[in-house]
């Protein structure tokens, strides 16, 4: 029996809680509807006292002072919380007033109106201050209002006798004192419980600040460590490049020892040729390893340089030869940049070795352009024409590495002597990064 | 005027090619060292004309850190011969005095050059 009464009581002051509200928000709910089922009961005491009476008018009141307090505990299980809050402060408002008025000032109805701060702390949120403002002044006004009347007017609608006053004094005192208590108690309560529970999270947090820091500091050291070996592998890439470029070096100079000890010019012709096949490649890997990038070089630093060393390399460099070049801001990767270094160095030895054998002065035109993704060379000199068929092919490395290395760039060329000009005209697609 | 040449380069091949751009050009090579300490030694016994400096050489110094010990007792003029292109050497190599710094591989136009303005 006891059993199920308190399941009652459990279940009528849980209405409106759901889990999705807030620890917080939940714990004033259920003290907003423990207050409305105490003022129920503490109602019922005159609601037996003026029907025991036959005091038809107090006792109609009080029955509407109850239907509200439950109203208001239904307002609460509809969700509709605010209006269930000003709801309680209205009927509070409004026994008080009734029965101070009707039973007299000395009855102690008045008594109920101290326990108003924690009530109104209990029915809105503490950051609405106007809210509160707004609900402790009516219970000012209302203290006012009763006091007023019971000094000007004295309405006699009920007279009790002395006895009967203390008796409602007392029991007005006892029922507002466990009122207070009874807040008071709830606001302790829950402060310790809140106190509790921030003591709880700020652990947690302190927890999960010392685990950010741990794991802040494993990241940084991994981070420390990915940069490390990245300049590591640069610094070996580079190294690498450097010693290719080293090596390819060696090669040459083999060869150049070679043809010092070589009497038939045609053959050192040949080695000088192939020398300079080797510096191109080696060019590059110097090229690369001066590059940040370590995979892409600057294709008009390369072509300033290759031209050079080529002239050098030349034995006819007596003539005048002169080189124009109009280069586009480009840069090519080590897989591109290589058949095009070796392409531009068999042009250009091209030219010198046949192009102005009947001249002594000449121009070489060496122009690169880039269209969206497209690389242009247009390679032009104004000495001897020729045309370029499978005959000539057949007899000349160089024309034939021409053809080669534009294949490796997947190019596609076309050749005319047009003009007193032997033109060469290649489109590459540049390869994307 | 046959000048003396000081070779310092750790890669023989390349030390054969220059003393024999050095040969074709009317010169003699004292000697060929490996080291900077070897480098030390045979400017102080030889005294030569030029040296021609690899950077990067075998032992505990590089070529210009041999040059810096040199300066403290020769003015001989130096050329760098390197494969490493690189400003900072660069740089370190102009404070020791250098009238020349070519990459590798050295043409004989580069070396001649040299020779002639030593000449002068």
């Amino acid at each position: 029996m006891n059993r199920s009464i308190l399941n009652y009581w459990q279940y009528v002051i849980r209405m409106g809680v759901h889990t999705s509200q807030s620890h917080t928000f939940s714990d004033k709910l259920q003290a907003r509807n423990r207050l409305s089922l105490l003022c129920i009961i503490f109602s019922l005491i005159y609601f037996l006292f003026f029907l025991y009476q036959q005091k038809y008018l107090p006792f109609f009141a009080i029955v509407i002072g109850i239907c509200l307090f439950a109203f208001s505990i239904f307002l609460n299980k509809i969700q509709k919380f605010r209006l269930s809050s000003f709801l309680i402060l209205l009927n509070t408002n409004y026994c008080v007033l009734f029965f101070s008025v009707y039973l007299g000032f000395d009855s102690g109805i008045h008594l109920y109106l101290f326990t108003s701060p924690l009530i109104v702390l209990t029915l809105f949120d503490t950051k609405r201050i106007m809210s509160i403002s707004i609900a402790m002044l009516s219970y000012i006004l209302n203290f006012v209002v009763i006091a007023y009347i019971n000094n000007f007017f004295r309405f006699n609608y009920f007279t009790i006798n002395p006895f009967q006053q203390e008796i409602f004094y007392l029991i007005n005192f006892i029922c507002s004192s466990v009122i207070l208590m009874g807040l008071a108690l709830y606001f302790f309560y829950n402060n310790n419980k809140i106190n509790q529970l921030l003591v709880l999270k700020n652990q947690q947090l302190i927890q999960n600040q010392e685990e950010l820091q741990k794991e802040n500091v494993t990241r940084k050291f991994a981070e420390e460590q990915a940069i490390k070996s990245l300049t590591e592998k640069e610094i070996l890439l580079s190294e690498i490049h450097h010693r290719v470029k080293n090596n390819l070096a060696v090669v040459t100079a083999l060869m150049e020892l070679q043809t010092f000890y070589l009497n038939d010019e045609k053959i050192i012709q040949i080695l000088k040729e192939s020398q300079n096949r080797i510096k191109s490649i080696a060019l590059l890997h110097e090229k690369l390893y001066e590059n940040k990038s370590l995979k892409e070089i600057e294709v008009a630093l390369y072509t300033n340089e290759l031209i050079q060393f080529i002239k050098q390399s030349i034995s006819n460099r007596e003539k005048n030869i002169k080189i124009h070049t109009q280069i586009d801001e480009i840069n090519l990767e080590m897989t591109q940049a290589m058949p095009f270094g070796l392409l531009l160095n068999e042009l250009i030895t091209n030219s010198y070795k046949y192009a102005f054998n009947k001249k002594n002065d000449g121009n070489i035109w060496i122009k690169l352009t880039l269209e969206q993704n497209d690389i242009h060379l247009e390679y032009k000199d104004d000495g001897l024409g020729f045309v370029f068929d499978e005959n000539l092919k057949s007899k000349s490395l160089g024309l034939n590495l021409i053809e080669s290395f534009c294949l490796q760039l997947n190019g596609k060329f076309v050749s005319e002597y047009i003009n007193h000009e032997m033109v060469f005209k290649f489109n590459f697609e540049a390869l994307k990064k | 005027m046959v000048k003396k040449v000081l070779i310092v380069e750790d890669d023989m091949i390349l030390s054969m090619v220059n003393k024999k751009y050095v040969e074709l050009l009317g010169h003699k090579v004292i000697q060929s060292v490996r080291t900077g300490q070897g480098a030390i030694d045979a400017v102080k016994k030889y005294n030569p004309d030029l040296i021609l400096m690899d950077i990067r050489i075998e032992g505990d110094m590089d070529g210009i850190d041999a040059m810096e010990k040199i300066r403290t007792f020769s003015d001989v003029p130096v050329v760098y011969l390197t494969g490493n292109s690189e400003p900072s050497s660069k740089n370190r190599a102009e404070a020791t005095g250098m009238i020349g710094f070519f990459i590798k591989p050295v043409s004989l136009d580069d070396l001649k050059s040299v020779l002639v303005d030593l000449k002068h």
